[in-house]
């Protein structure tokens, strides 16, 4: 079989030994003489950053912590056992987008029986933080939650390559590889930066017309690589995950099992939308009929939101797991 | 084709489609420097029968004796073939009366090169990590799939997609469109994935139950199982009180009151909590998913009720 001209030899460009590799590597240390390799390929060392690590211990500590504090699994604390602990280093491509443009929407206006429609044009300028993960098709909930965490609590970035030789032998967890490089990540965060912005519009008015948007000015994105730790925990024979960040060790986002109190809280709360539906209508009948007919909006609401009580009680009801946010 | 480790020299044969290989005689890594490539995705050490059970003990009723008294059936391991690809493109648009507008997209798409499993894994989110590059091995692993169709045929099915992805943002951005014209649409080959499945099949009670499993970690894709008379029995009840103290304080508050409000706002919430209850004890066969938990959980309901208030 005949290679292109740049055949590439995953040996360590210290000792010449072979390399453990796989495309998921970014870094690859040399097994026999501790070497630094950069395996990535598609990018520059200049555009990394990295945060440290809590170990393993202190992830185990702040899971155990969390354990003790939830109200359901405090109850069944001494039936968890931990299957397995492990982290990697996820990467993310950033950057601050400051992004202009003009809006054209309907909003409507309910006044008592008539619907005002309100057609506006509004400019925006609008400067955000941007994110991509640095991978394919990934849809994890748990990474998403990462990065929240991280634009929230901006924890310290070392630069890869001040990064003393030391640090890589400590380091024990793989750093993911990158299947967009610098230039694709442009793109990438320039579109979402464009469709966040439309997204906000589009939560806050009726209908949009027109929309019109433009990047005016992005910082050169930044490649940061955060620990996501996971702990993999048993109880009653089945298998639950929790996340947690790495550079304090705290929960990011626990699967947990659904207990015998907690489903009858969900029981309880089928009831209450109920009972509570029954009270609103009650009062809201009070109400003469040109005042009821003055805030039928409000009536749908209310309406929505008893059925959404009820629905979610019942699906938490018969449901198997629970996912707990814990990031704030 | 065949091709000589530069390490140890050994002679081993490929499929066409990779580039980067690990001899595997000496481990080394070696090939071109691409940005496409083949590469599979290793199955999980656990048996998956095993992985499956601990899935299904965690269901709410299902019978107690389902590890003890279910046998395994079938197990299939399937290696799927998925094409991916980088997709950029940009569309412009003339807006009645408000000037030009545009829509740009850049995304990875991946292409299920198998019939029978573009409904499981179409938009499947795949695991984080854990891929390698490709081993002839794996073709004597399980059921290694060949793509179904050719690549320029499935490049034309995401061109056909990124078209329309573009043309919808288009309209969200402006309904009154007098011109569309397309400035830019790239599809480039980012490469194949061989991505583990497993189908298992197992028999409780004389019936047939079937599951599709992730092979990577395990996750659950789809699993049926069958759910106790009793719990069957106790969400109907639930259910069926729902709706009849809804009927009877709703009633007892309208007739009292003599508007039709009470009535109306304990039934729709009863109607919506028993309905996930009643269905349920009505099916045969309940399907559950963890691939489902995490996608439902990633839509925040919270959105639809700010955008209420606002």
């Amino acid at each position: 079989m005949k290679l292109s001209e740049e055949i590439a030899e995953f040996k360590c460009s210290i000792c010449g030994s072979i390399l453990r590799i796989s495309p998921e590597n970014i870094v690859s240390i040399c097994e026999y003489c501790g070497g630094l390799n950069i395996v990535s390929g598609i990018i520059d060392c200049e555009d990394i950053f990295i945060s440290t690590s809590v170990n393993v211990d202190k992830v185990l500590e702040e899971f155990l912590n969390r354990v003790r504090k939830d109200v359901d699994l405090k109850k069944i604390s001494d039936k968890l056992r931990i299957v397995s602990t492990q982290g990697w280093y996820v990467p993310f491509w950033i950057s601050r987008v400051l992004i202009r443009g003009e809006v054209v929407y309907i909003k409507r206006q309910y006044r008592g029986k008539k619907v005002e429609i309100i057609r506006n044009r509004d400019s925006f300028s609008e400067e955000i933080d941007i994110d991509i993960i640095a991978r394919r098709q990934v849809k994890n909930l748990a990474l998403r939650e990462l990065i929240k965490t991280y634009f929230r609590q901006k924890p310290q970035l070392a630069e890869l390559k001040n990064l003393a030789e030391d640090w890589w032998r400590l380091n024990k967890l793989t750093i993911l590889n990158i299947e967009f490089d610098r230039k694709e990540s442009e793109i990438s965060l320039r579109e979402e930066a464009v469709d966040s912005v439309r997204r906000i519009w589009e939560d806050k008015v009726d209908e949009i017309e027109f929309f019109k948007a433009e990047v005016k000015k992005m910082e050169r994105p930044k490649l940061i690589f955060l620990p996501l730790w996971e702990v993999v925990y048993e109880y009653n024979g089945s298998f639950y995950t929790a996340y947690h960040q790495g550079w304090s060790g705290h929960p990011l986002i626990f699967y947990e099992p659904i207990t015998m109190s907690r489903r009858l809280l969900y029981a309880i709360g089928m009831f209450t939308s109920i009972i509570l539906g029954s009270i609103i209508g009650s009062a809201l009948s009070l109400l003469t009929l040109d005042s009821l007919s003055d805030a039928w909006w409000i009536i749908l609401f209310l309406l929505f939101i008893l059925a959404l009580i009820g629905y979610r009680s019942a699906k938490g009801f018969i449901s198997d797991i629970r996912v707990e946010k814990s990031w704030r | 084709m065949e091709i000589v480790c530069p390490g140890c020299s050994a002679r081993f044969q490929v499929p066409e489609s990779v580039r980067t290989f690990t001899c595997p005689y000496c481990g080394l890594v070696f090939g071109e420097r691409v940005v496409e490539d083949h590469y599979y995705f290793p199955v999980i050490k656990e048996e998956p029968y095993t992985m499956l059970l601990n899935f299904l003990r965690r269901q709410f009723g299902i019978p107690s004796d389902i590890v003890s008294n279910s046998t395994l059936k079938i197990k299939y391991l399937y290696y799927v073939p998925v094409y991916f690809y980088y997709l950029y493109g940009r569309m412009i648009g003339r807006c009645s009366g408000r000037g030009w507008t545009e829509s740009e997209e850049a995304a990875y798409k991946g292409l299920v090169a198998s019939r029978n499993f573009r409904d499981i894994l179409e938009d499947y989110p795949f695991p984080v990590r854990g891929k390698k590059f490709f081993r002839k091995e794996i073709m004597n692993i399980g059921f290694y799939q060949q793509p179904e169709f050719p690549e320029d045929e499935a490049r034309n099915y995401v061109k056909a997609y990124l078209h329309k992805i573009l043309e919808d943002e288009l309209f969200r951005e402006c309904k009154n469109l007098k011109e569309v014209s397309v400035e830019e649409l790239r599809v480039d080959f980012r490469g194949l994935i061989h991505y583990p499945i497993y189908y298992l099949e197992y028999l409780y009670d004389d019936q047939t139950y079937s599951a599709y499993l992730d092979g990577v970690d395990g996750k659950i894709i789809s699993a049926e199982y069958p759910i106790k008379l009793q719990t069957k029995t106790l969400q109907m009840i639930i259910g069926s009180l729902l709706l009849t103290c809804s009927i009877v304080f709703g009633l007892a508050l309208s007739l009292i009151v003599g508007n039709p409000l009470p009535f109306i706002f304990s039934i729709v919430p009863a109607i919506s909590s028993s309905t996930p209850l009643l269905t349920r004890s009505l099916t045969k066969k309940v399907i559950s998913s963890e691939v489902k938990i995490i996608q439902e959980e990633s839509r925040p309901f919270t959105k639809y009720i700010k955008k209420f208030l606002t």
